[in-house]
């Protein structure tokens, strides 16, 4: 009886959790719609800022999902696509690779003084600029998840039966496998096109701003006190809410067409004439994956050499002078904000994990799942969308006045946005693990919860390692719930790097840059350090029995 | 790859050996089937039946040598890759792609055959009807009974127009009733299409229609016998 | 599972300490949190170096709060209630920020009676005006600026000082793509359009009174330049760097040929520190150059107005102003008098009267934001 008290306790309070933000945003919601006439529509440039967001949001979601489809089928043969060199990008935090890339690869970069004849085309402030930055850092984002997703799929014997009945590895592979993995991918690529049209801190760093997209534009508005701003910013809350819906929109209508072409090419008749140029594509993939790598650790050195140099000016290609100790007190200066970043951040992950673990284990005990949907819904909800409508909503602003209560209010939009990404991590492989030893070891006495640590916990190791890792990493890069949140009150590495990447230093930007690419860097190696490759299922192609 | 099928050629197998990497062995005697006709090979779960299905189907294996022939009529089939083998497979379950209807999972079948819209469609209808499945075509796999999944991933196979069918423990996961009724059918469906065909099993009741027998051979050791 | 144990341990630790530090700190040192731009190295180090010195002489532990934006404290400061204690202790602020505040009757008053180094305040500068509005006591100045260019030096002839729109556009035109400005409303982009109306304007004076309903027209020289110039410059006048320090990066980094300051010592300060080109100058858009004060200012909120009092104090001592016009550190002009030679400023004009700001930055963001 007292158990049974316990776990309903916990598990209201995880729903509260869960679902207070949800009635607070619609609390917030101003049902001041932008009507035909509103001011909204009068803003200079609303019209540009409105296409080039969904310009932006469309294309990065397209080709990340293209190239990361690529990726993902050439994976499945060849070796070297396996390897690391995509999670290496993928662990790059993407603020401080957006600000090496920039310094790399513009006009008049370093790049550019070197080899002068190389045009690039990356202007600074430009929606191309900003759209690749964003496909260099979502593809590897869905490579690395869609692989886990993949294994979820026994893709294998469908491939086998595709081959059984007659069509080539690569035909069975897009034609059966492809449209299934896509379809599990939706969430995926929902949360990716929801952040590529709402963006707000690289944005700011690498794109356009005459006019900015939605996202900064909205921010701005947010954070100015007139009351015309305030009432853009209310209104303009729902345009980021639309972008957020037609985003959603986009990608059933990319599954939809992707479905669509495969059945047709599913009954058609014909060999295995080569149907895509296969080799053409595997060179090109492994070129892209070494020029990824290649940008990826450039932009480490470059940040570190940013760090350390002083007087970088055109057309040199040295700086004027290597300050050592002048960038060690800078670093030095910065410790506070990583002590604050590293305890949300590691506060953020605990707490995801231990939430996540009991709801997991509430939902196996009941033998009811609920659908994935209602715990990952705040990735398809424009971010920036969600704080302001809880900016807005009467309690909150209030309680944010008073720095315990912005402690608190941003460790909790950290737990609540990072949860629903390490349930997309945690969920999936805790069902594909057996209930039995748990049960065993409750059989022998053993308390429930003892009995998971001693019996399931293992079998969980790397779910466990991975999504106190992803919930690390999702805390450590929120630019919009810290600063609008925390009001102030709370700095960490990615608001202080924002706030410095409009100024006119490289170095600081630099040094804080390298530190949160260190501490990223630490997170992935104490949690990769002896974690088995993924193992996909090989029930028909493996030793069986 | 099925176009080369000549009518009523039989399917040859030479006496074969699997080898293991851990030493294991096991010979099988060679066999002949002719079109139609069936080998019910019995033995218990983990003897290493599927290992020699897989060797037939054409799965690279690295775990285990297999020295054997596989002729169908004149021809040597066992150097082939799977799809262009002409050798079907059913499983127990996971053998129909569950995100495609069965009008599509049957189609893929039947693309080798080079038929239009119009005659694609009636093939299948046709087909459907014959087993009592008429008006299936839309559903999705999900929303099948074992049994309806059991006759659709067997006619999805023969409509590939295969010299040899290999049907793994087909019909476990079915009730007891219906096991009955989906074996005979099974075995009366193979004769009608007179394709050749090798069932798998570790029930011997499983086996009863089959015109040919096999009791899974011992297990030797190699390193026993030096 | 060894690293969740010491994630685990980490995790306790670290909040451990912190509430230690917090609470011990509070015990020990008057905290005044100080809300200021936290975007240039030199003012966190002298505000740094102004903290340890505080902490030292006065048993104030001076935490700054960097913003990218002011605004964003005043946004906080309006949303409270008028009655409930705040936060935000001391604010480094003016113009538009500061008339919010004034108007709202958010700010302590009477600042020269409280703070006893007003008295050292230059009675040659005119800051009694912040922006068109008075200041009344409400702020009090720590520093000035004087909109200046800063141009390659190989773009002028030897010894120029001055450059008149009129030059502008015709360097402009010998070398497409290579200028630009800070974007309205950016504080730097808008009073660059201010310096430049008054060059511009028939009736420069015109600009001190309240604007006129036709604003607009009254402003048409200021657009029919700003046509011709814009295709001349960078990105053809589509894009403009987001601020004056967005445009200074660029500069260094060669993608443009000038740039904009409102510190008359940058240039020879940032040179200095190696963080601006060694070819760039400093030269006056006209003969006369646009001059503002920044200022300190306390919430009436704030529960720790004497410790902020006593900051303002410190700041406005002969020993700080000075440190702060050391053209190595920050090299803002001091306000108060100090035997030290002053920093070269040209000849000034005041800001136009507040109102402008909003016809300039509507005018400019629906002509040219598209």
């Amino acid at each position: 009886m007292r158990k049974k008290l316990a776990w309903t306790m916990a598990i209201s309070l995880i729903l509260v959790f869960l679902a207070l933000p949800w009635l607070l945003a619609l609390q917030g919601l101003s049902w001041n719609l932008p009507g035909l006439t509103a001011e909204l529509w009068r803003y200079p440039g609303i019209g540009t800022a409105i296409t080039t967001s969904l310009l932006c949001g469309v294309s990065a979601t397209l080709l990340s999902t293209c190239l990361a489809s690529l990726f993902i089928s050439k994976s499945e043969g060849s070796r070297q696509l396996k390897g690391s060199g995509l999670s290496l990008t993928f662990a790059a935090p993407h603020l401080a690779f957006a600000i090496a890339f920039l310094w790399l690869l513009t006009p008049y970069g370093w790049i550019d003084r070197l080899i002068p004849w190389l045009t690039l085309g990356f202007e600074q402030q430009s929606l191309t600029t900003l759209i690749t930055i964003l496909v260099i850092k979502e593809t590897p984002f869905l490579v690395v998840l869609g692989r886990q997703q993949l294994a979820q799929l026994p893709h294998q014997q469908w491939l086998l039966q595709a081959q059984i009945l007659g069509a080539s590895r690569t035909r069975g592979w897009w034609l059966v496998v492809f449209p299934a993995w896509l379809r599990q991918m939706r969430l995926l690529i929902i949360a990716v096109a929801i952040y590529s049209v709402a963006v707000v801190d690289i944005a700011l760093v690498a794109g356009p701003l005459n006019p900015p997209l939605l996202g900064p534009l909205l921010m701005s508005w947010q954070q100015q006190f007139g009351v015309a701003e305030q009432n853009l910013a209310a209104q303009g809350l729902w345009l980021v809410l639309a972008a957020g819906v037609f985003m959603v929109a986009w990608v059933k209508l990319q599954e939809w067409s992707v479905k669509r072409l495969c059945r047709g090419l599913l009954r058609r008749a014909g060999g295995n004439h080569r149907w895509l140029p296969e080799g053409a594509i595997s060179v090109s993939l492994q070129l892209l994956k070494w020029v990824l790598l290649a940008v990826t650790l450039l932009s480490g050195l470059a940040l570190l050499a940013m760090s350390l140099g002083q007087g970088w000016f055109y057309p040199r290609l040295t700086p004027l002078e290597w300050q050592f100790a002048e960038a060690w007190q800078l670093a030095l200066g910065s410790l506070p904000v990583v002590v604050m970043t590293l305890a949300l951040a590691l506060a953020t992950a605990v707490m995801v994990t231990v939430i996540l673990v009991t709801l997991r284990e509430w939902q196996r005990l009941r033998g009811h799942e609920f659908a994935d949907i209602w715990f990952i819904a705040a990735l398809l909800i424009p971010q920036l969308g969600l704080v302001i409508a809880w900016l807005q909503a009467e309690s909150l602003p209030v309680v944010s006045m008073h720095a315990e209560h912005a402690w608190l209010l941003t460790w909790y939009a950290h737990c609540w946005f990072a949860f629903a990404y390490s349930y997309l991590s945690y969920a999936p492989a805790e069902r594909a693990c057996s209930q039995m030893h748990l049960n065993l070891g409750r059989s022998l006495g053993y308390g429930y919860w003892k009995s998971w640590w001693y019996f399931k916990r293992p079998a969980l190791r790397d779910a466990l390692k991975h999504c106190l890792l992803v919930s690390f990493l999702v805390s450590l890069a929120q630019y919009v719930p810290t600063v609008l949140l925390g009001s102030g009150y709370i700095q960490t590495l990615t608001t202080e790097l924002v706030a410095l990447s409009s100024g006119a230093e490289l170095r600081l930007p630099a040094i804080i840059a390298s530190v949160l690419w260190v501490l990223a860097a630490l997170a992935i190696l104490m949690t990769a350090r002896g974690a088995p490759a993924s193992a996909p299922i090989r029930k028909l192609t493996g030793r069986e029995e | 790859m099925n176009k080369h099928r000549a009518a009523d050629s039989s399917v040859e197998l030479s006496r074969c050996q699997l080898l293991w990497r851990d030493g294991k062995q096991v010979e099988l005697p060679p066999c002949q089937l002719a079109p139609g006709e069936t080998l019910g090979v019995m033995g218990p779960s983990g003897c290493g039946k599927s290992t020699w299905l897989r060797w037939l189907l054409g799965v690279q294996q690295d775990y285990v040598d297999v020295a054997g022939a596989i002729y169908f009529g004149s021809r040597r089939v066992d150097h082939l890759p799977i799809e262009e083998r002409s050798t079907g497979m059913v499983m127990q379950d996971q053998s129909l792609f569950p995100h495609y209807s069965v009008a599509d999972n049957l189609a893929f079948a039947l693309r080798a055959q080079r038929l239009g819209r119009q005659q694609r469609q009636q093939v299948i209808a046709g087909q459907l009807d014959a087993l009592g499945l008429a008006g299936y075509q839309q559903r999705l796999p999900q929303q099948l009974s074992g049994g309806e999944k059991a006759r659709i991933s067997l006619l999805r196979a023969v409509l590939a127009r295969p010299q040899l069918i290999l049907l793994d423990e087909p019909f476990n996961g079915l009730d007891a009733a219906r096991r009955r009724q989906v074996c005979e059918w099974t075995y009366a469906f193979l004769r009608e299409q007179r394709i050749a065909a090798i069932i798998v099993s570790h029930d011997a009741a499983d086996l009863s229609g089959a015109q040919q027998r096999l009791q899974w051979p011992e297990s030797g050791n190699r390193k026993d016998e030096e | 599972m060894r690293q969740f144990h010491l994630a685990l341990r980490m995790t306790v630790v670290v909040f451990l300490w912190l509430t230690f530090s917090f609470s011990s700190n509070a015990a020990e040192q008057q905290p005044v949190r100080f809300y200021a731009w936290g975007g240039s190295a030199e003012v966190n180090a002298y505000i740094e170096w102004a903290s340890t010195e505080l902490a030292a002489e006065h048993g104030i532990a001076l935490e700054h709060v960097r913003v990218a934006d002011i605004s964003e404290a005043v946004t906080l400061l309006l949303a409270a209630r008028p009655d409930e204690p705040v936060a935000i202790d001391l604010l480094w602020i003016n113009g538009e920020n500061f008339a919010a505040l004034k108007q709202a009757n958010r700010l302590l008053g009477e600042l020269p009676r409280q703070v006893p180094n007003a008295v050292n305040l230059r009675e040659d500068l005119n800051w009694q005006n912040d922006f068109g509005t008075p200041v009344d006591g409400y702020e009090l100045p720590w520093g000035i600026a004087q909109l200046q260019l800063i141009v390659r030096s190989s773009r002028l002839e030897t010894g120029q000082t001055i450059l008149a729109p009129s030059q502008l556009l015709a360097l402009a035109q010998q070398t497409p793509g290579r200028f630009s400005y800070p974007k309205p409303p950016s504080f730097h982009g808008t009073s660059w359009l201010k310096a430049l109306a008054f060059q511009l304007l028939e009736q420069p004076e015109q600009l001190l009174e309240p604007a006129p309903q036709h604003a607009a027209e009254v402003l048409a020289p200021l657009w029919r330049y700003l046509d011709q110039l814009h295709p001349l410059l960078w990105r053809g006048g589509e894009e403009f760097p987001v601020t004056a320090a967005r445009q200074r990066q660029l500069y260094n980094q060669g993608v443009v040929d000038n740039s904009v300051t409102f510190n008359p010592n940058e240039v020879a300060a940032l040179q200095q520190q190696l963080k601006l080109a060694p070819d760039a100058v400093s030269v006056s858009l006209g003969s006369r150059a646009l001059t503002n004060f920044h200022y300190l200012a306390v919430p009436v909120a704030s529960q720790r107005q004497q410790a902020a009092l006593q900051v303002i104090q410190f700041f406005l001592s002969a020993a700080a102003q000075q440190r702060k016009a050391d053209p190595s550190g920050w090299g803002d002009p001091s306000v108060v008098r100090i035997d030290e030679s002053q920093a070269r400023l040209f000849p000034s004009h005041p800001e136009p009267h507040v109102s402008w700001n909003h016809a300039l930055e509507q005018g400019w963001l629906a002509r040219y934001q598209r």
